[in-house]
């Protein structure tokens, strides 16, 4: 009764049809301000699960996760640090996009689900340790994925030796996406979103 | 008005806006066209000029390896090596942000461990430089070079050289097969000429 009253004391202007409009314009507003559909489509984008040695895609990467290692030391990648062990994941990794994907962005594609990461000497949460990437073909650090270059990676997480070493290792690989920023206007590798998972046996690194 | 009125000017309304939102949709936008670079074409041993010097495209190799000082570096694609002349116009400038394209649009970035190979150039001195851009195996034929006056944006609204390097079909197969470790040679000062900049 409120409403139509309140109505009412527009009847002069408002007919039936322009309130309808209205309406409408007023629940698309809300929906807008509520943050659109992000929210269905966060949803669909569920994570993956996949087995080890089978290519998960993660835009721009498709990404292959092999081995798993642990090592209090890994030679000429990871000596030996007082409190610390090191975990070695070996990867295969194609950059499938028109553009590189730089040395930042390839760090925080990968994640593992591991208590006590440490980096530059301070303990750091899974979804913040960024591991050390090196190209297995030369031992170099990793500069760039270039656009469909496959590389073999080796992807080197400090953990604190205190921790107990766990049978298994989940590794989540996140996508990214290429777009303007907001702040600057630069065109960069933005919003990471974790898209797949692999669970594999986390091993003794093998004495070479 | 009646209401068969209303809905015939409700229905010319949205065609007009959708017809009007294809329209702009088709259209490049303020910013577009504002961002769009100043390209300057340019074959292998021709001058280009930017607005912050001059360039000469002297050549490229190819490899699996390339070597600078201590490091080697390979690749599972392939090193294209693009040597080249710089000469800085009225104040010291950088040759940085270079990129190779491919013939399907694809860009390659120099990366570390050798990314400022070319360093800083001053006015008209002309310095020498190669720079290693590690490609996928199919990028090599139609492969240009592209060099921004300068860094900060990427090129955007500015000069950038869009160097053909020459790279057949019968060229690419060549270079796709050698093998023989390419060494990135550091920079050599080659000469010195007087380069105006482009106004």
């Amino acid at each position: 009764m409120q409403v139509r009253r309140f109505f009412g004391l527009f009847g002069g202007v408002l007919d039936r049809s322009t309130v309808g409009v209205l309406v409408l314009a007023v629940l698309f507003a809300g929906t807008g301000a509520a943050g659109g559909w992000s929210g269905a489509e966060a949803q669909e984008n569920a994570l993956v699960s996949a087995e080890p040695g089978a290519a998960v895609t993660a835009d721009p990467l498709t990404v292959t996760i092999k081995k798993a290692y642990v090592a209090d030391a890994i030679p000429s990648l990871a000596p030996a640090r007082p409190g610390s062990r090191f975990v070695l994941v070996t990867v295969t990794v194609e950059d499938t996009s028109p553009r590189p994907v730089d040395a930042r962005t390839s760090a925080a594609s990968f994640q593992v689900a591991l208590p006590g990461l440490r980096q530059f000497g301070r303990p750091v949460s899974p979804e913040a340790a960024r591991p050390d990437v090196v190209r297995a073909l030369d031992a170099t650090p990793l500069g760039a994925l270039q656009p469909g270059v496959v590389q073999n990676l080796a992807l080197v997480w400090e953990q604190d030796a205190a921790q107990e070493v766990p049978q298994q290792v989940s590794i989540v690989v996140v996508g990214h996406t290429w777009r303007v920023s907001a702040l600057d206007g630069s065109r960069q590798w933005f919003d990471p979103t974790p898209a797949a998972t692999v669970e594999l046996p986390l091993a003794p690194l093998p004495a070479v | 008005m009646t209401t068969r009125q209303n809905a015939v000017t409700g229905l010319v309304v949205i065609a007009a806006l959708a017809a009007g939102s294809a329209l702009i949709s088709r259209v490049p936008g303020p910013q577009e066209v504002a961002l769009a670079p100043f390209l300057h074409a340019g074959t292998v041993g021709a001058p280009i000029h930017l607005r912050t010097g001059e360039i000469v495209v002297d050549g490229v190799q190819a490899s699996t390896q390339v070597r600078q000082g201590a490091i080697t570096a390979s690749t599972s694609g392939h090193w294209l090596v693009v040597t080249l002349r710089y000469t800085a116009a009225d104040t010291p400038a950088s040759l940085a942000g270079m990129t190779v394209q491919s013939r399907d649009g694809r860009t390659y970035s120099l990366a570390r461990p050798f990314q400022s190979a070319c360093g800083v150039g001053q006015p008209g001195v002309t310095i020498a430089c190669s720079m290693p851009f590690e490609l996928a195996p199919d990028a090599l034929e139609g492969a240009h070079l592209r060099v921004p006056a300068a860094l900060l944006g990427g090129g955007e609204g500015d000069d950038i050289a869009d160097v053909d390097l020459g790279i057949d079909a019968a060229t690419a197969a060549r270079l796709a097969v050698a093998t023989e470790p390419v060494r990135i040679e550091a920079v050599t000062v080659v000469g010195a000429q007087r380069v105006g900049g482009t106004p």
